[in-house]
């Protein structure tokens, strides 16, 4: 029991609905086919972010273990060179220094035994080597 | 000894959806469960967007929301569609609703923009149509997105008032109100005009 209002509402849209042939539609994959492309590019997105949480993890956890181990080598490292230098002073300077400053003491202590040692090459020291022979030989 | 790790949630549903899409994504027709996504396209593509055309008025707009909602149902509920209680209800609903935000849109557009007036229709729209069909469309077209829905479910997809109340999600007293009022609203209007 419809009313003709309903039945010409039901002509209409079944009018409208059989112009929508197979043929007008345009071409298009089904949803696996065109969605698979963008998960296999967002599954390798979390592993990527797995990934560097993990080289972040390792990195943080290295760095704890090897700090305390290049320290212990740098003391050494401090000590060698002010031996030789300060020798009258060894019992007061080498137990403040490792720990005081360690760095400063090295480098600096590095470049005077070089320019002693490099010097027979310069000229300070070739000037005075050669007049006291000269001189001592006559 | 086994190790257990706990995935997180999206990491698990990832998986299961590349899992599900390697599977044979198009099962049988006589299979148990809902039909596979893949079927579902084919079988019930075209009648969605003429649903969708009922709906919004042009071809290319019906395209594009069936193929959206196809791709979320796949998004969401993977190729198997198991986690899916009834498929094709869900793709009306969708439908539906996307219907109803693109009109919004529009009608939201044409507010500030309005179309040119004297735009005429496609011609192969017009081959199957007599005066009197144009006339229960665009009457159709003045009623609100609501109403409009509900005559299309009520007289194209044949739904029942509680199909179309679950299809919309509203009460079943809405529907039946809703209808009677877009019903007296198209007496008028055609009444008006012959």
């Amino acid at each position: 029991m419809s009313t003709e209002v309903e039945q010409r509402v039901r002509r209409a849209l079944a009018g409208r609905a059989a112009q929508i042939t197979p043929e007008r539609l345009r071409p298009a994959l089904p949803p696996t086919a065109t969605t698979a492309r963008r998960s296999w590019l967002a599954w390798w997105r979390p592993l990527l972010v797995v990934a560097a949480v993990l080289v972040g993890a390792v990195f943080a956890v290295r760095g704890e273990h090897d700090a305390p181990l290049r320290r212990v080598p740098d003391q050494p490292a401090a000590t060698v060179p002010s031996p030789p230098a300060p020798e009258p002073t060894a019992s007061s300077a080498p137990s403040a220094s490792p720990a005081a400053v360690p760095e400063p003491t090295s480098t600096p202590a590095g470049p005077p035994p070089g320019p002693v040692e490099g010097a027979p090459t310069g000229l300070p020291s070739g000037p005075v080597a050669t007049p006291t022979a000269p001189m001592a030989s006559p | 000894m086994t190790l257990v790790f706990p995935l997180p949630a999206p990491l698990l549903r990832l998986l299961r959806s590349v899992v599900s899409s390697s599977a044979p994504s198009v099962r049988g027709a006589g299979g148990d469960g809902p039909p596979a996504i893949n079927e579902l396209y084919h079988a019930r593509r075209l009648s969605l967007v003429r649903l969708a055309v009922l709906m919004v008025d042009d071809l290319p707009t019906a395209e594009d929301i069936v193929q959206d909602v196809f791709a979320a149902l796949y998004r969401r509920h993977g190729a198997d569609l198991e986690s899916v209680a009834d498929p094709h209800a869900y793709l009306t609903t969708g439908v539906m609703n996307a219907a109803r935000s693109a009109l919004r849109r529009r009608r939201s557009a044409r507010a500030y923009v309005p179309p040119r007036p004297g735009l005429a229709p496609a011609a192969e729209d017009e081959v199957l149509l007599g005066q009197g069909d144009r006339e229960v469309l665009a009457a159709l077209a003045e009623l609100t997105v609501r109403q409009r829905q509900v005559m299309v479910l009520r007289y194209w997809s044949e739904l029942s008032e509680r199909e179309i109340a679950d299809v919309l999600r509203v009460s079943r007293g809405t529907v039946k109100s809703t209808a009677s009022r877009a019903l007296a609203l198209l007496r008028g209007r055609l009444g008006e005009r012959r």
